[in-house]
């Protein structure tokens, strides 16, 4: 077996080696492995069971002074998965930790973050009239590793807050989510159905892959509730979010590697039954479920400002953003004017062409759909 | 290493992981290769 390169990318590309070695004692193959790859495994495990232990041990802390002080919280993504879905701690690579807050508690948890050594690294607002932030990042520099948390007052990965116009994405959460311990009655984790969507939206739409961390994150989940999953509720909520498609895409191909039971709600004859229901208004829908998700939030976000001025004043930041936020975006790393300049006259060039491609694409399927519906009546 | 054989190797150890998911376990690691592309070569070099 080509050990040396499956062992290159579950280590240097995925951060899977702990994960590989646990399976690998499971499967009793261990022992066949050449000495040299087994002994890196075998510290890569030894290393991520210290690191994991201690990052968890300094999360712990800043959740028990979250429920001490009665602050609801609710942990999900790695810290959550790891504790509650893997058969052990050091399985899952942790790098920070992520919690939803109400937007009401965003300041009191900030000052509290602040008064035990944490500073904010990042505070970049998530529109682009820099009105509102979702998210502040705050990291403690420690003696051993610094420690970071990012606080969310909402999780925009499927859309803007009010993406279904009668509930809010952190509200859908809150509902949802499921206790994370008895003694602790304000800190929740999120529920499977939304654990679910989240990390393939987040992964696709904010980080453009599809790694094998994220097959094996779901598939800790599935198997962890099992039959409790609510499909019908993962499919429905996916279909009513733009770009909805590509996640159930995405799950239906994870589900599959892993060998796991297809829902029937994710089946092709439920999707097409949910798709003929929206072809009625044929052009919106398409581009909800085709337009990127950046797209439709901001279409969203466009649509909530009041007045002409104030989306003037949006479209303009739209094309002449921040160069903070430039850089950003386009993840640059060069401080020069030259390469951020190209950048502003690439986003004139290419987000006109973009949405002029979308639209003819919008029309083309519109008139699909009419020919196709006139035939079928015919 | 190349994209076409890095692919390769992601789906090796996607098929060796999926073993916590599935009854591969009892089956042990050869049940996983003949479900791969890669099987039957000797090296990816």
């Amino acid at each position: 077996m080509a050990w040396k390169e499956i062992f290159q990318v579950a280590i240097i590309t995925e951060g899977l080696g702990p994960l590989l070695y646990f399976t690998l004692q499971n499967l009793d193959v261990v022992q066949t492995l050449p000495n040299e790859i087994h002994a890196e495994l075998l510290k890569g495990y030894h290393n991520s069971l210290a690191y994991n232990i201690f990052l968890h041990n300094k999360f712990d802390e800043v959740l028990q002074e979250l429920s001490n002080k009665g602050i609801k919280a609710m942990v999900y993504k790695g810290v959550a998965l790891a504790r509650t879905v893997y058969p052990r701690l050091e399985l899952r690579r942790v790098s920070d930790m992520d919690i939803l807050v109400l937007e009401t508690d965003f300041e009191v948890i900030s000052n509290m973050l602040k008064s035990q050594g944490f500073r904010v690294t990042d505070e970049s607002p998530d529109d682009l009239l820099k009105a509102k932030s979702y998210k502040k990042t705050f990291v403690r520099a420690g003696m051993l590793l610094p420690i970071s948390i990012d606080v969310h007052a909402d999780i925009r990965y499927m859309g803007s807050s009010e993406s279904d116009g009668t509930i809010t994405n952190a509200q859908r959460f809150w509902g949802n989510a499921l206790p994370w311990c008895t003694d602790a009655p304000n800190l929740f984790i999120m529920s499977p159905e939304d654990s679910i969507l989240n990390l393939i939206a987040h992964q696709l739409f904010e980080n453009n892959r599809e790694p094998i961390s994220l097959y094996c994150d779901i598939g800790f989940l599935v198997k962890q509730h099992g039959e409790t999953i609510n499909w019908r509720y993962v499919a429905d909520l996916a279909n009513s979010v733009p770009a909805g498609d590509l996640i159930v895409a995405a799950l239906k191909r994870i589900l599959k590697a892993l060998y796991f039971e297809m829902p029937s709600e994710l089946s092709d004859e439920y999707q097409e039954e949910v798709h003929s229901g929206l072809s009625s208004v044929s052009v919106d829908s398409f581009l909800r479920k085709n337009a990127r998700l950046v797209h439709a939030t901001l279409f969203e976000d466009f649509k909530a400002q009041r007045g002409l001025r104030n989306k003037a004043i949006f479209t303009f930041r739209y094309f002449f953003p921040s160069a903070t936020y430039i850089k950003q975006a386009y993840r640059i790393r060069s401080h020069s004017m030259l390469v951020i300049g190209f950048f502003y006259v690439r986003r004139l060039f290419v987000i006109p062409l973009g949405a002029i491609f979308l639209a003819c694409r919008a029309i083309a399927h519109y008139i699909t759909v009419q020919v196709r519906h006139s035939w079928n009546k015919a | 290493m190349k994209e076409t054989v890095k692919n390769d190797v992601r789906e090796m150890l996607l098929a060796i992981l999926s073993a916590n998911f599935s009854n591969v376990k009892e089956l042990g690691i050869d049940s996983i290769l003949p479900r791969t592309r890669w099987h039957g070569r000797k090296s990816f070099k």
